[in-house]
């Protein structure tokens, strides 16, 4: 599944690297807040959804090899989480739901 | 394989900065073509590194090296120490400060992960001088 069809399907604002979305493919979902659990246990290409906000979280993401942040419950985004993510290429989507709601919404089809 | 090597500074607190480090040395290792698992693999713990001179330390370096078949990073910071190793390495203790948890740290694996990431791992630390790990990959 790309990030574009992800965002289509559960309406997601775009806050970061708009430009990434068609071509970006997720291929699995994680779910956390703290940063070294996220690091330490995330796969590569996944989407990742969380509160968590600040600029280290887009390194955490570079570092695992994430290709999509959602942040959930409409949590304010760090203008610089913004910048950094624009500048790294990952894009960053946000929703009101939360965590669950969205998990349960994506469909990878495996 | 031409050797790299390279040398950085880590300032204490600095967590505008956090993972500049490690994104520079994952550039290094892309450019030179290691395999994706190793990337990852050095990437993590790197990046865990870093953070433990920023979050704990009164700052310090980091050292990478690369050659043909060995990655080596050496992380050397300013103190303050570990009082118990043991209890550093210990999955789920920490003693990050409430502002740092805040950001999202501070989930006590730090140490750990690196440690799993790695073939190699040494840490030695003096209460009141510095803490040096130093970590390898096999390549």
């Amino acid at each position: 599944m790309t990030v574009k069809e992800l965002q289509q399907q559960l309406d997601l604002e775009i806050l970061a690297a708009e430009k990434e979305i068609e071509a970006t493919v997720i291929n699995d979902v994680y779910i956390g807040d703290m940063l070294s659990w996220v690091i330490g246990n995330a796969e590569a290409e996944s989407v990742w959804i969380t509160i968590q906000t600040n600029v280290n979280v887009v390194a955490v993401a570079v570092m695992v090899g994430i290709n999509c942040i959602i942040i959930a419950e409409n949590a304010h985004v760090d203008p610089d989480t913004l910048l950094k993510a624009e500048e790294e290429k990952i894009p960053v989507l946000r929703s009101e739901l939360t965590a669950y709601q969205i998990a349960k919404r994506i469909d990878l089809g495996n | 394989m031409i050797a790299i090597q390279r040398k950085y500074s880590i300032e204490r607190r600095d967590f505008q900065s956090a993972g500049q480090v490690s994104s520079s040395i994952k550039k290094i290792m892309k450019q030179v073509g290691v395999n994706p698992e190793v990337i990852r693999r050095v990437s993590v713990a790197s990046y865990e590194t870093e953070m433990n001179i920023i979050i704990h330390s009164n700052g310090g370096t980091m050292e990478f090296s690369i050659g043909s078949d060995y990655i080596k990073i050496i992380a050397l910071d300013r103190g303050p120490g570990i009082d118990d190793i043991d209890l550093a390495m210990k999955e789920g203790y920490s003693t990050a400060t409430k502002d740092v948890r805040e950001l999202g740290f501070g989930a006590g694996m730090g140490l750990p992960n690196i440690k799993r990431c790695a073939d190699d791992f040494d840490i030695q630390s003096e209460v009141g001088k510095c803490t040096r790990i130093t970590i390898g990959f096999n390549l």
